[in-house]
């Protein structure tokens, strides 16, 4: 199976390629919705790839159209783009392991969260953590989740996706999500890799303010983390 | 419409081929140039900042190399080098070229986002590289970036049992750096990852807090690392007496190691995964096996070659995870409960096991095959007071079983009732039947 006449034929069309790949935090549901600026179910409606002045890798900038807002500043029918690793432009493809790749026509629950910086673009929440595909069971009409379907697929066909005997339905999740979102949840305070000291900040005084018995230890981290580090001058 | 039929349009839903896991190349597949003494060793150059949690630049250096080295010591016939240059600007690196490999902290250009621990990319140029009988992409340069918001620890800090939200920095460097070698993950988010190997991997794709469990390269990380740079094998394994390696108890195949494998080799071992005596032959002769029992099961070939380059004797491994799934009969079972106002509530009860060997449900209500539901577990909304018979169909690679028995829908709610033996399914009436949860979800804006 990884015999290499097909890498032969990729390499003959894909020279200059970069890749990336990544180590992750794993993140809770819980985690995941609370640190989202944005969960939606969604469609994607275009899928583009770019490559950034003077940079050698592609992204992928995704047009979402939403379809139901369970968290967030945004309504039904909204446009929101994100921005992700990994792309094919005209052949040149950046693959990224861990990425979330997203294809035209496929629907998705997402968890979105803002770039830090100027111009940014949204980005999945923790990678292919706050992505999961939703799939039409026929027979019934409810939608289940899947992870990692769309991977390398440029047209989305729903129909085609097979669906696994044991079956995780969104609206246990999308239940979960407005449940607590609309009780103001505040998952047990951890210092998230990644996350913003800002928003480490509010998360710390939310999970005060809900009574959290905040393990003191995390002050210690907390203290290490705000300190620039030392060097690079 | 006949079942027949009616099972041949519809979509396919049973995934019959087993998906054979273990170590991966990211794609599109790439090495070092082992021979080309302009880029190799590897000459590394680290962001010019103390990382979080480090007491000086000295530790951040013997941590860095002692992960490249990593892939050198912990991986048989390996010949991973690399050596340490000079310190770069770390707030301006990131993934950017640089015409040089490099180690930035703190994530300084914001490239990752909330639970990233770190990233590395590769780049190639237009060189190509081979090595048992793969080709990848010659790597030209490769960075990694650490995130911020995370303090890095010693494998003394790790150890300390007052460990703390501190992250090896030793498991994540090594594991970034098998990035920048070649390798993908040996399982992604969502995956199954039944195998203990594939889930104690240093290319694992998640990594926690305190822990070294994934710190040292393992078997499966081995096997890749020697796949692209070191001394590797690899086997073919074939159905006996049928047109797939999944299938009901039990289950004949035969494997064999192509001639391309076959040089300085001077054993071949076995192990079939079910416990049985592994066979060991002197030569690369095709074996047989017969797994009796229900089991997802990986064949592991272990040979034992001799080569001057890997300074005479070595051993090499390759595994096939999940090569072979064999079934027994599915064993549906299901209860139920009446919730009132006329609704069945059903829960499916069904042994599913550990492999996967139910790959289909279907309900059917009354007898009326052709408005069978394929679903996990349905809800039932009747108009009125009715007693009706529910069969529940599990098909799988061992067969095909259904179990029936009758539900009561009533006004007021009322205990339950289960079902797990065989029998039979019964024309019945034909009722309103409705399926809830996902439908009556209420849309709201929010």
């Amino acid at each position: 199976m990884r015999r290499l006449s097909l890498a032969l034929l990729m390499v003959s069309c894909l020279a200059a390629a970069p890749a990336m790949a990544t180590t992750m935090a794993e993140l809770s549901q819980a985690e995941l919705t609370y640190m989202a600026d944005l969960v939606v179910e969604a469609e994607v409606e275009a899928v583009q790839a770019e490559r950034a002045d003077g940079a050698i890798w592609i992204k992928s900038v995704v047009t979402l159209r939403l379809t139901r807002v369970l968290k967030g500043d945004a309504i039904e029918g909204d446009r929101v783009m994100l921005r992700e690793w990994g792309g094919d432009l005209n052949g040149d493809v950046t693959e990224v392991a861990s990425a979330p790749a997203y294809s035209v026509g496929e629907r998705v629950l997402v968890f979105l969260e803002r770039e830090e910086r100027a111009g940014g673009m949204w980005r999945t929440l923790g990678m292919t953590q706050g992505k999961f595909t939703l799939v039409q069971e026929p027979d019934t009409g409810r939608d289940v989740l899947l992870k990692n379907v769309s991977r390398s697929v440029p047209q989305f066909v729903e129909a085609a996706v097979p669906l696994p005997a044991m079956r995780r339905y969104s609206d246990s999740v999308i239940n979960a999500v407005i449940e607590q979102t609309d009780a103001g949840f505040v998952p047990a305070y951890s210092r998230i890799p990644g996350v913003p000291q800002w928003r480490d900040d509010l998360f710390h005084a939310a999970a005060l303010a809900a009574g959290q018995s905040i393990d003191p230890r995390w002050a210690q981290v907390r203290q290490k983390l705000a300190v620039a580090p030392t060097g690079g001058e | 419409m006949n079942r027949a039929a009616r099972i041949a349009t519809l979509p396919i839903l049973i995934l019959l081929v087993p998906v054979l896991g273990g170590w991966k190349f990211i794609t599109p597949a790439r090495a070092w140039d082992i021979t080309d003494s302009s880029r190799w060793p590897i000459e590394y150059h680290t962001g010019n900042v103390v990382p979080r949690g480090f007491d000086s630049a000295e530790v951040k250096w013997d941590m860095t190399q002692r992960s490249y080295d990593a892939w050198g010591t912990y991986v048989p016939c390996s010949p991973i080098e690399a050596v340490r240059g000079d310190d770069i600007t770390n707030a301006t690196q990131g993934f950017g070229s640089a015409g040089r490999s490099t180690l930035t902290f703190n994530d300084p250009l914001n490239d990752l986002g909330t639970g990233t621990l770190a990233a590395a990319v590769s780049y190639t140029g237009n060189g190509v590289v081979t090595n048992n009988g793969y080709t990848f992409l010659a790597i030209t340069e490769s960075h990694i970036v650490f995130n911020d918001g995370v303090v890095w620890g010693t494998p003394d800090d790790i150890s300390d049992p007052n460990c703390f939200a501190v992250h090896d920095y030793l498991s994540t460097t090594t594991h970034e750096i098998g990035h920048t070698l070649g390798l993908g993950h040996s399982c992604e988010d969502g995956e199954a990852c039944s195998d203990p190997l594939l889930r104690g991997a240093n290319m694992y794709w998640s990594g926690g807090s305190c822990s070294d469990a994934k710190r040292t390269p393992n078997g499966d990380d081995a096997a890749g690392i020697n796949a692209a740079y070191g001394v590797s094998v690899d086997f073919n394994i074939e159905p006996v007496d049928g047109e797939s390696l999944v299938g009901a108890a039990p289950l004949t195949a035969s494997v064999e190691v192509p001639s391309e494998f076959q040089n300085n080799v001077l054993s071949y071992e076995w192990n079939f995964g079910d416990g049985t005596e592994h066979v060991i032959t002197a030569t690369p002769e095709e074996v047989e096996h017969t797994w009796e029992e229900e089991g997802e099961y990986t064949v592991t070939l272990t040979i034992v070659g001799e080569a001057a380059d890997c300074g005479g004797e070595f051993d090499a491994q390759e595994r096939k995870v999940g090569a072979v799934l064999v079934c027994d009969e599915p064993r549906p079972a299901f209860e139920f409960s009446n919730a009132g106002d006329f609704t069945v509530e059903v829960v499916n009860t069904s042994d599913l096991g550990a492999f996967g060997c139910i790959t289909d449900f279907v309900w059917i209500l009354d007898g009326d095959e052709d408005g069978g539901l394929r679903t996990y577990q349905p809800t039932y909304a009747f108009d009125g007071k009715s007693s009706h018979e529910v069969t529940l169909r599990a098909s799988g690679p061992g067969g095909e079983t259904e179990i029936t028995q009758t539900i009561e829908a009533t006004k007021q709610s009322a205990g339950g009732c289960s079902a797990s033996l065989a029998g039979q399914s019964h024309s019945g009436l034909l009722a309103l039947v409705l399926m809830l949860g996902g439908l009556l979800g209420v849309r709201r804006r929010r």
